[in-house]
Formats: C-alpha cells, sequence, structure tokens
C-alpha cells in the first residue's frame, strides 16, 4: 500500500483527510485513484487536458517527480508521495 | 467591497484606501454568496503593507496564518515569504513548494493553519490577474494589496481579499481589521 499527503488547501476535497491509501503502483495510478475517489480535486490537480497542473508539485519522499521520471515514476510498496503546491501570480 | 456581515466592535472595514491605482482585468465571479469574513489585527496589516511597499517596484508575498471560527477567519501571523520569481518579480511572484512545506509545518505547531496568501500589485488594482487564477487554489484567502508608485514615495491604497470557488473563479471577501491586536 502507498499513501498521498493531500496540503491543507484541498483537505475539504477529501472529507478533510490529509491522507490518502492506494495499492497503485506509480504515482500516475496513485493520483487516478485519489481523483476518483475525491473527484471535486480533478480541477485543482489537473487541466482540461488532463495533465498535472504546473503549480501542483509531486514528490516522492524527498524527491520531486521532475527528478525521476514524472508520473511515470514507479513506487515501491509503502512509499509516501506528497502533493506540494508553489504558489504563485502575479500582474501578468 | 463586497456586503457582508457589519463591522461590530472595533472591526473596520479595508478596500479602497485612497486612490485607484492602474488597471487590472478581473478574473472574479461575484461576491462570495457565504459573506466569507477574514479579519486580521493591525500589527498583521502593517506588516503585509511593509512587505509590499518594501519590495516596490517588485511584487513582495507571504503566508498569512491563523484560525476559522464562526465569525469567520483570524489571521494570527504573517510570514514573510523570498520572492521566487527572479527577473519575473516586477510582475510576477512566486512561492516554493519548500515555503509552503515550512508555513504549514509553522502553522501546525502553533495550533493554527495555512489561510491564505497576500502579494502586492505594484501600480495595479488589488483584483486578480490571469496569473494568479492560474495558479490559486481553493480553501486559501488571497490578499493583495495595490501600491502606487506615482507620488513621492510608494502608497498601500487598496486591499481587497478574494477566495477561489468551486468554478475556478475568484469571489471577494470582507476584509476587517481591528485597531487593536487580538491575543
Amino acid at each position: 500500500m502507498n499513501a498521498i499527503i493531500i496540503p491543507t488547501p484541498l483537505r475539504k476535497f477529501t472529507g478533510g483527510a490529509g491522507r490518502f491509501e492506494s495499492p497503485a503502483e506509480s504515482v500516475q495510478d496513485l493520483l487516478s485513484d485519489l481523483v476518483k475517489s475525491h473527484e471535486g480535486l480533478r480541477p485543482h490537480l489537473f487541466d482540461n487536458g488532463g495533465d498535472l497542473r504546473s503549480f501542483i508539485r509531486v514528490y516522492v519522499g524527498d524527491e520531486d517527480i521532475h527528478e525521476l521520471e514524472g508520473t511515470a515514476t514507479r513506487l515501491s510498496a509503502g512509499t509516501e508521495v506528497s502533493i506540494i503546491p508553489a504558489i504563485a501570480g502575479g500582474i501578468a | 467591497m463586497t456586503s457582508g456581515t457589519p463591522p461590530s466592535n472595533n472591526w473596520s472595514p479595508l478596500g479602497h484606501l485612497g486612490k485607484p491605482t492602474g488597471s487590472n482585468t478581473a478574473h472574479s465571479g461575484n461576491a462570495h454568496p457565504e459573506a466569507l469574513v477574514i479579519r486580521c489585527s493591525f500589527d498583521v496589516l502593517e506588516k503585509m503593507k511593509r512587505v509590499s511597499l518594501g519590495a516596490y517596484p517588485g511584487e513582495g508575498c507571504g503566508f498569512l496564518l491563523g484560525n476559522d471560527g464562526e465569525q469567520g477567519r483570524q489571521i494570527r501571523l504573517v510570514l514573510t515569504v523570498d520572492n521566487a520569481a527572479g527577473e519575473d518579480q516586477l510582475r510576477r511572484f512566486q512561492m516554493t513548494p519548500l515555503d509552503f512545506l515550512k508555513a504549514e509545518r509553522t502553522a501546525a505547531k502553533q495550533d493554527m493553519e495555512v489561510l491564505g496568501i497576500f502579494h502586492s500589485h505594484p501600480d495595479h488594482r488589488a483584483i486578480p490577474s490571469t496569473h494568479d487564477l492560474q495558479g490559486a487554489l481553493p480553501h486559501l484567502s488571497y490578499v493583495i494589496l495595490a501600491v502606487d508608485g506615482t507620488g513621492p514615495s510608494p502608497e498601500v491604497v487598496e486591499i481587497r481579499s478574494w477566495q477561489l470557488g468551486d468554478q475556478r473563479l475568484f469571489a471577494e471577501e470582507t476584509l476587517q481589521s481591528q485597531r487593536t491586536n487580538t491575543p
């Protein structure tokens, strides 16, 4: 079983839960299981094309998946994955 | 400002503090139907202003920590963050994932939560931009301070707060400040 940690601003879509567990063996499958269970999360994690939004970062342990194999990164049992927003904005 | 809970005791509504500055395209819906109220002490307000003025002509930013309650949100602590937007910080702000983790850990240690962020709009209105919308998260209050640099020294002329709705559109919150600090 693997787990994904939900940041506080998104917990309103998980009934307040900060942790979601799934037997998924890749980041992609884990995220997919998460949004299937909590559909309200989908528009905040993925854009209309189904890609992970640019300001949503996913870490496997302490490593950004961009440094690994992206959402194709494989997970060994007991891995903890974190969703962490990189907040950005500005006038233009 | 939106309509909402009338200010009580020594709570004062915020909004236009002087002449509006510049222009922004609003990426907002109507006022929040539940008339969300966000409150902060005078010190919290002053810290947001200092950071915004200090960053001018760039954008200043930080996290807002506090507690949700029946009377609305109470912001108790401002965590200033270095703008990670690099050369783009004249028109952008960015807070890294590590900044966010630190803010969440600080909040948890003090029995608070990350309730919002603030950032400044140099020479633009305190209205969310397209870029603000693209990177917005639900649940968080987005306090925007408009800084007018056309006078002898930069001045904060507008402070407004927004929250992302379920349709990924911003709705305005009622932002109030208290002259005296809460415990």
